[in-house]
C-alpha cells in the first residue's frame, strides 16, 4: 500500500507515470526552460514516447490547431531578427534563423518537424524548438540535378521537396516527385521516398500517370501529399496517401476551370483543409475543397473575396495571389505574399468581419512561412 | 428504490457512507464493490481529510442514471468551472494528496484536473530553483552537468 506523507520530495513520491502526466500538459518552451530541474525530468522529456504524449495531449489541448506559426528566415546577417517573435492576439510568430546554406524549406510541417532541401546539399529534416537537426543522402534525383548541371544544361525546373507522415506506422517521409523528360527518361514521373528505417531512398513505383507543375507547394495534411498537375486541358490535384505510396488522380476537381494558368492560383492548407486562391488583380478569391477519395472528385466552397487594392502601398504590386497562411482567433486569415516592393515578402492580416486589409511584419529577410506546431520531437524512428 | 450504500474507511479508521454510484467513479472501488459486495472498504493510505475532498468531487461528478442521460452534459461548462474553484482552495501539500488519491483509486477525471493544476504551478514557475524549492526536489545535477544541458539548445526560439 502507497503511504503519503507530507514534506516528501516530489518525485521519490510520485510514481513516474504520474510525473509524466503532469508534464505532458508543459509547453514544449516550458519543458526546455526547465529542463535542469533534476535528472528525472531531464529523462523523462528526453524519452521519445513522453514526447509523442505531449504532442498528442497538446495538440488535443489545443484543439488541433496549429497555433503557432514558424516564420523562417534564411539569413545569418541579422542575429537579433532570427529570434523575434510577434505576438498577434494569444499567438506568437516565431522567426527563426536556419544554420544551414538551404533553399527549399518544405512548406509544410509534420508533428513540429520541418524538412530542408537544395539540389547541391544534403538534406535535412529539423525540429527548431529544441535545436535538434537529422541530415539524410542525396537522392537519385539530387544527383541527376548535379549531372545536368555539370553538363552545363540550367533548365531543371525545381520540384519542391514533400514531407509528411505514414499515419499508421508513424514513421516520417521525405518525397521528391518529378517530370521525367527533363533527365531524358522514358516513363513520365519519378517518385523517390526516403526511409529513416534503411537510410536510403527508394522508388515508389508507379509514380505519377501525369506531369507535376513545378510552380505550386507541395501540401501535406493528414497522412497524404497533395500536387498540382501540369495538364494541358486542365488542372488537376494529385495525392499520394503516405501509408500506401499510391497516388490517386482527383480529375473532377470543381474549381478547374475557374483556375487559368499556374501563375494565377496558389494551393495551401488552411484550418486543416486544402485552399485554393485566384489571383485577378485588383482581387483574390479563396475556397476550401473538400476532397472525396472514393470518387476521386470534390466540392468546393468560397471562403473569402479580398479587395487587394490597399496592398499596393505596400507590395507595389504582388508577384502572384496572397498565400493564406492560418486562421487567427477566429477571424483574422494571415497572409503571406511577394511583390515588387516587398522581394522578401510581408506578412499581412486580412479582417474577415470588417473586410479589411493590414500590414503584420516585413522582414528584411523572410523567405518562407510555415504553419507549425511545436514538439519536443528528436528521432525520427520509433 | 432505495439507492444502495457502501462505507468507506480512513486511514484513522473514520467510515464514510457514500452512495454506490458516486464511489463507483473510482475504478478500483467499482471493481472491489464487485468482489466483496458487503464489505467496507478500508483504505488505510487516504486520511480523513483527503478522503472527503475525494468524495466531495465525486459527489459533484457523478452521473445520474435515472435522469435521462444527458444531466451532466448539460452542466458541463459549470462543471468546468467547480472543478477549477475544487482545486484553486487546495493549498500544495493537499493538492499531491489528492492527486496521489485519484491516481491511487484510479479516478481519470479528479487525476486530471489534479495534475492540471500542478501543470500550471510549474508553468507560472520562475526558474528551476523555484520549481525545485515549491515541489521540494532535490538538483542532482552538477554545475557543468548544467552547463551542458542548456548548450544543447542550439538555437532555442
Amino acid at each position: 500500500m502507497l503511504k503519503i506523507h507530507h514534506g516528501l520530495s516530489v518525485e521519490s513520491l510520485l510514481p513516474h507515470n504520474v510525473v509524466e502526466l503532469i508534464l505532458e500538459r508543459l509547453s514544449v518552451r516550458t519543458l526546455l526552460r526547465f529542463r535542469c530541474v533534476s535528472k528525472t525530468w531531464k529523462t523523462t522529456t528526453d524519452s521519445q514516447t513522453f514526447q509523442k504524449q505531449q504532442l498528442i495531449r497538446r495538440r488535443r489541448q489545443s484543439g488541433d490547431a496549429d497555433n503557432v506559426l514558424f516564420v523562417c528566415i534564411l539569413d545569418y546577417s541579422d542575429y537579433e531578427a532570427r529570434r523575434m517573435r510577434i505576438m498577434l492576439g494569444s499567438q506568437v510568430i516565431f522567426t527563426i534563423m536556419l544554420p544551414f546554406t538551404i533553399i527549399e524549406v518544405c512548406h509544410g510541417s509534420c508533428d513540429g518537424l520541418l524538412c530542408l532541401a537544395d539540389f547541391f546539399a544534403p538534406n535535412f529534416v529539423i525540429n527548431p524548438v529544441p535545436g535538434w537537426h537529422h541530415s539524410f543522402p542525396y537522392s537519385i534525383f539530387q544527383k541527376l540535378v548535379t549531372e545536368w548541371y555539370n553538363k552545363g544544361d540550367y533548365r531543371i525546373s525545381g520540384p519542391k521537396i514533400g514531407f509528411g507522415k505514414d499515419k499508421l506506422r508513424g514513421t516520417y517521409k521525405p518525397v521528391w516527385l518529378y517530370n521525367s523528360s527533363q533527365f531524358g527518361l522514358d516513363n513520365v514521373t519519378t517518385c523517390e521516398v526516403f526511409d529513416f528505417g534503411t537510410n536510403t531512398w527508394r522508388y515508389v513505383l508507379p509514380a505519377s500517370p501525369y506531369r507535376i507543375s513545378g510552380y505550386h507547394f507541395i501540401l501535406y495534411l493528414d497522412g497524404s501529399l497533395y500536387w498540382f498537375t501540369e495538364c494541358e486541358e486542365e488542372t488537376k490535384v494529385l495525392s499520394s496517401c503516405l501509408q500506401t505510396e499510391t497516388f490517386q488522380i482527383f480529375s473532377k476537381t470543381p474549381f478547374a476551370h475557374l483556375l487559368g494558368k499556374p501563375s494565377d492560383f496558389i494551393i495551401s492548407v488552411l484550418d486543416n483543409r486544402l485552399c485554393v486562391s485566384k489571383y485577378a488583380w485588383p482581387n483574390q478569391v479563396i475556397w476550401l475543397l473538400l476532397l472525396d477519395d472514393s470518387s476521386s472528385s470534390g466540392t468546393c466552397a468560397k471562403f473569402c473575396y479580398i479587395d487587394l487594392i490597399r496592398t499596393f502601398d505596400w507590395f507595389g504590386g504582388l508577384h502572384r495571389a496572397l498565400e493564406p497562411v492560418a486562421i487567427l482567433d477566429k477571424n483574422k486569415l494571415l497572409l503571406h505574399g511577394f511583390g515588387y516592393m516587398i522581394p522578401m515578402g510581408a506578412l499581412v492580416i486580412y479582417d474577415l468581419h470588417t473586410k479589411s486589409l493590414s500590414l503584420l511584419y516585413t522582414p528584411t529577410t523572410l523567405r518562407q512561412c510555415v504553419c507549425y506546431f511545436p514538439s519536443l520531437l528528436t528521432a525520427l524512428l520509433y | 428504490m432505495s439507492k444502495k450504500m457502501i462505507v468507506l474507511k480512513s486511514s484513522e479508521g473514520v467510515s464514510f457512507v457514500v452512495e454506490e454510484a458516486v464511489a463507483r467513479q473510482s475504478k478500483i472501488i467499482s471493481f472491489l464493490v464487485e468482489e466483496f459486495p458487503d464489505r467496507e472498504l478500508p483504505l488505510t493510505n487516504m486520511t480523513s481529510e483527503i478522503l472527503r475532498k475525494t468524495i466531495e468531487y465525486c459527489k459533484k461528478h457523478v452521473v445520474e442514471d435515472d435522469g435521462g442521460g444527458d444531466s451532466s452534459s448539460s452542466s458541463s461548462g459549470d462543471l468546468k468551472e467547480w472543478d477549477v474553484k475544487f482545486v484553486a482552495e487546495i493549498d500544495q501539500p493537499r493538492l499531491m494528496d489528492l492527486l496521489m488519491a485519484a491516481n491511487y483509486l484510479d479516478i481519470p477525471s479528479l487525476l486530471d484536473v489534479t495534475c492540471q493544476k500542478v501543470a500550471d504551478t510549474i508553468a507560472a514557475c520562475n526558474d528551476e530553483k523555484e520549481i525545485r524549492a515549491t515541489f521540494n526536489i532535490e538538483n542532482d545535477f552538477t554545475e557543468e552537468e548544467v552547463e551542458a544541458i542548456r548548450m544543447e539548445n542550439q538555437y532555442p526560439i
